[in-house]
């Protein structure tokens, strides 16, 4: 799986292309760990090209939202579709993620 | 074949072969009761056979009294007519009946007279008189039987004794022992069998309780192992009720040092309450005291400061808020010499990190406390820069036409109606100067509208090939008028992608006219598509002037453009590709550079091809 990232102002926008699934989802985790490093937090999930998660990728997501949750920070996704979505809501994933419709919607909120 | 159960005490079909400490409580108790029953037994059937055998002797002796009555009446008779003979055969029939053991009459002291026993007589003929003995009925008992002596009185001669004695009953007491022990005895083993019964059944539930305490107490950490078997009734669901109790707390004593641990990440990564809350929070929050020591410190304040929670708690503040100022802040209003709250913005990597420092003292009547708020500001001042940024370079590229414009109307003006020439000619810069102020003004709106995110995408099929000939119709005339080389390789087939077709229409206008205006007369500009599974590649390449390396990433910042001299002829605002990588971000691609100077460069879209053609 291809994991892009851009930058909009301060914040790290992860855009990983492909499903989170199976091995891709320790890949997707250890970029957005990274990513979230580097940048104190200030990062937004693009998941405009992620067509389906499964419970590995569903429980990467849920890890990450924990951790950032003890630092006082929340998950921001943005661009999930309604496979994704179903699955995050059938899973409580939802519950600990903050959604947004896009990049700069999601990026705006940091403001 | 599912495998048997097996329960503590039985096999929950039957009652417990085995028996167990209760079982043989019970047995102590029945033995001890049947020592003592058998006492009473053996007490009672003595008692009885003495009482029987004085029953016996005296029924004997009344017995023995009526025969000797009768043989004393009969013999007086008899002596009375000197019919000795008769009075010794009577004699010796009595005893042949059965009933007596001897019978004899005597005159005085051992003169026998008749007797059972003939051998015995020593008077061989009574005389006239005798000497008569006085004496009472007697009854005795030997070893022989009961014994009677009866007085027979012969008028006139004197008084005789008729001793006569009785047979005993030889297996009588025996007999008496053996019925009344069996008796009592059976009597006895009965109700105590009975009673051993009842109460081994009633011990057995208590007793294999007791040994499956006494096996956990030995050790044994198997719940199932001590487990009683159904056959124990309420007692077993008793007792499962309890174990499953140990098992519960088993786990939670065994979860103890997780939970503490829980508990204890809580305590540092969240908690409840008021805790809970402030670790909730994103800003930053460390509690120093007057020596610099920090007292709390929030998840927050432990990834702005790039260290860990359990590394600031405890440790001095000094060193990790990466600012001088700061930390004599702290150190001021720490200590209680100042109370005064400070806010200090600090630039950490490099610049990237924009971080907030507000320090106040804790409360007024606690010296030597400061509370330490830190926030990640870096956005806002990000955004705040490119605003600056935004308003002074888009004045400056407002100036620029309306400067222009501005001079030619005075010139327009100041020509009068007969410098016709000069007029149109002001009048065609004053217009051109207009389209530009048009598009930049348009551009700006754009590009504010997708920073603010108001800019909204009308998603719908966007058919490929037909922006693309679109987009080759509307440059080809610019082209062939600087005799540049522009080629549209496209394939046999593209997709249909969902996008906004005028913004992406708009964001490769603006690639392929740049690459048409930086590319000198005689030069080439190619527009290569490909298509992949999922993604659709647009390069747009020419032979231009080409960008430093050191600029390349630079040239998509607003009202960027490339201090290269031979720009300075040539218009723009800086905000195309700008606006054409935003569009592109907003379609989930991206626009990627490769340039080299003096040679060229390649743009190249990438889109992702949501529907197949």
């Amino acid at each position: 799986m291809r994991i892009d990232e851009q930058t909009h102002g301060a914040v790290t926008v992860v855009r990983p292309r492909g499903p989170i699934a199976q091995s891709d989802a320790e890949g997707f985790a250890v970029s957005v760990r990274a990513a979230s490093m580097r940048s104190l937090g200030r990062i937004v999930v693009d998941a405009t090209d992620v067509p389906y998660v499964d419970s590995k990728g569903l429980e990467s997501i849920l890890d990450i939202a924990d951790e950032m949750s003890q630092n006082g920070q929340t998950l921001r996704m943005c661009g999930v579709c309604e496979t994704v979505r179903e699955a995050m809501d059938v899973t409580d994933v939802l519950q600990s993620v903050e959604q947004f419709e896009d990049v700069p919607s999601a990026v705006r909120s940091f403001l | 074949m599912a495998k048997k159960r097996t329960w503590f005490g039985g096999d929950g079909q039957s009652a417990p072969r085995t028996r167990h400490s209760g079982e043989r409580d019970v047995a102590g108790v029945g033995l001890a009761m049947l020592a003592v029953v058998g006492g009473v037994v053996l007490g009672c059937a003595t008692l009885a056979i003495v009482e029987m055998n004085r029953v016996d002797q005296e029924l004997r002796s009344g017995e023995i009294r009526a025969v000797g009555l009768t043989l004393a009446n009969a013999a007086e008779e008899m002596i009375s007519e000197d019919r000795l003979s008769a009075v010794r055969r009577l004699v010796a029939e009595s005893v042949s009946s059965g009933r007596l053991a001897s019978c004899r009459i005597v005159i005085g002291e051992g003169e026998i007279v008749a007797s059972s026993d003939p051998s015995t007589i020593n008077v061989v003929a009574l005389p006239e008189r005798w000497p008569s003995v006085s004496h009472t009925d007697s009854v005795g008992a030997d070893v022989g039987g009961v014994r009677q002596a009866l007085p027979i009185t012969v008028d006139g001669r004197g008084t005789l004794t008729l001793e006569v004695t009785g047979v005993a009953p030889a297996s009588a007491p025996w007999r008496d022992l053996a019925s009344g022990i069996g008796l009592v005895g059976a009597g006895g083993a009965a109700v105590l069998w009975t009673l051993y019964r009842t109460m081994r059944r009633r011990m057995a539930r208590f007793g294999v309780i007791c040994d499956a305490v006494l096996a956990l107490g030995r050790g044994e950490t198997s719940t199932e192992a001590v487990r009683l078997a159904p056959v124990y009734g309420e007692v077993a669901e008793a007792w499962s009720r309890v174990l499953e109790q140990r098992v519960q707390w088993e786990a939670a004593q065994a979860a103890a040092p997780l939970e503490a641990a829980s508990t204890d990440r809580r305590s540092n990564a969240g908690g409840e309450g008021v805790v809970g809350a402030i670790d909730a929070l994103w800003q930053g929050i460390i509690l120093v005291d007057r020596d610099l020591n920090v007292t709390y410190a929030n998840g927050a304040a432990g990834m702005l400061l790039e260290s860990r929670r359990e590394e600031l708690v405890g440790n001095a503040i000094v060193g990790r808020l990466g600012d001088p100022e700061v930390e004599e802040t702290v150190r001021a209003i720490a200590s209680g010499k100042s109370r005064r709250r400070s806010g200090i913005e600090v630039k950490r990597n490099e610049g990237r990190t924009v971080l907030r420092f507000t320090i106040r003292a804790v409360r007024r009547e606690d010296e030597g406390a400061a509370l330490i708020v830190v926030e990640d500001v870096t956005q806002q001042r990000a955004a705040e820069e490119a605003r600056h940024s935004f308003v002074a370079q888009a004045a400056h590229e407002l100036r620029t036409p309306l400067t222009n414009i501005r001079l030619y109307v005075e010139q327009a003006i100041e020509s009068g109606e007969e410098e016709v020439q000069t007029r149109s000619q002001a009048l065609n810069v004053i217009n051109t100067e207009s389209q530009r102020l048009e598009r930049l003004v348009q551009d700006m709106l754009s590009v504010a509208e997708i920073e603010s995110g108001s800019m909204s995408v009308h998603a719908g099929d966007v058919r490929l090939t037909q922006l693309l000939d679109e987009l080759s119709s509307d440059y080809v005339a610019q082209a062939r008028e600087k005799s540049i080389d522009l080629k549209f390789e496209l394939p046999p087939k593209l997709p249909v992608i969902k996008g906004d077709r005028d913004k992406l229409s708009l964001a490769l206008h603006n690639i392929v006219g740049n690459a048409l205006k930086y590319t000198p007369t005689g030069g080439k500009v190619v527009v290569r598509v490909s298509w992949e599974r999922d993604e659709v590649r647009i390069a747009v390449e020419d032979s231009g002037i080409g960008i430093k390396d050191a600029e390349q990433s630079l040239i998509f910042d607003k009202f960027y453009r490339a201090k290269d001299e031979r720009l300075k002829d040539i218009t723009g605002t800086g905000l195309g590709l700008t606006l054409a990588r935003d569009v592109v971000r907003l379609h989930g691609g991206d626009i990627t550079l490769r340039s080299e100077l003096d040679k060229g460069s390649t743009f190249t879209v990438s889109i992702p091809a949501r529907a197949a053609a």
